[in-house]
């Protein structure tokens, strides 16, 4: 997943290891609902997060998904300009998967979640940043 | 590795610039804090903050000094600068944006 909104080099970390850690989970999800050919997965993407969540390149993961038996072929079908788009759909194995990354990550955000707003409500109670308690 | 551990390592550094944003703290006192407030699901050990810590201060982000604690022992404090406020602001934007379009995609899943 490549995030386009990115902000200089500040973030760049921070993307690239969210990118790592929710990229199967976003594309195992967009299989459960039916399956879909890799274009598909770019553009609904694209579209569902408001370009925020962008798959340039997906084919390592679909290629690890595969190995790892989370999804797999079902065959070829003919789009639009003759070309033929190869299908994935999700297999009992990788909606197992799937179930797991989602608890994962829901529990994670939420612990990150509780410790950025303890830092904001602390802040709020102390004022602005000059404020703060500790040395200088 | 697993989400949570990919998700671990992209946030830590926006996760130990929030909690010095209310106070200054030192190494072990930053991994309690961390452990404490996610409940114990986000654990940090000593030896792992510190060179997060040593990257933070080569940026600029933080500063540190001594404070004597008892007698004779001294505790290195972190303490955040203006630079890494901001810079911590900018990374929770960043971090709330990508989990905000996340989410919007499991909904959309959800809601087939």
């Amino acid at each position: 997943m490549k995030q386009v909104k990115k902000r200089g080099n500040a973030s760049d970390q921070l993307i690239e290891n969210l990118k790592k850690a929710t990229n199967a989970m976003i594309i195992l999800s967009l299989f459960s609902i039916r399956p879909m050919n890799l274009d598909e997965i770019k553009r609904y993407l694209d579209e569902k997060s408001n370009s925020v969540c962008k798959i340039t390149y997906p084919y390592a993961a679909i290629y690890r998904m595969l190995d790892a038996g989370y999804i797999q072929s079902c065959g070829k079908k003919q789009v639009a300009n003759q070309r033929r788009r190869e299908y994935y759909k999700i297999t009992p194995k990788g909606d197992k998967h799937l179930q797991n990354l989602l608890v994962s990550y829901e529990s994670f955000n939420q612990s990150v979640n509780s410790i950025l707003k303890s830092a904001d409500l602390e802040r709020t109670g102390q004022g602005d940043f000059s404020g703060r308690s500790g040395k200088y | 590795m697993g989400v949570q551990e990919n998700i671990k390592r992209g946030t830590l550094e926006l996760l130990l610039l929030a909690l010095l944003v209310d106070q200054d703290m030192y190494g072990y006192q930053i991994c309690q804090e961390i452990a404490r407030r996610s409940e114990g699901k986000i654990t940090l050990q000593e030896g792992s903050a510190y060179p997060i810590l040593y990257r933070l201060k080569e940026k600029g982000m933080i500063t540190e000094y001594k404070k004597l604690a008892g007698k004779r022992r001294t505790r290195v404090y972190y303490h955040l600068t203006p630079e890494g406020l901001a810079y911590m602001q900018a990374l929770k934007s960043e971090y709330l944006e990508i989990h905000e379009g996340i989410e919007k995609i499991l909904k959309s899943v959800q809601s087939k």
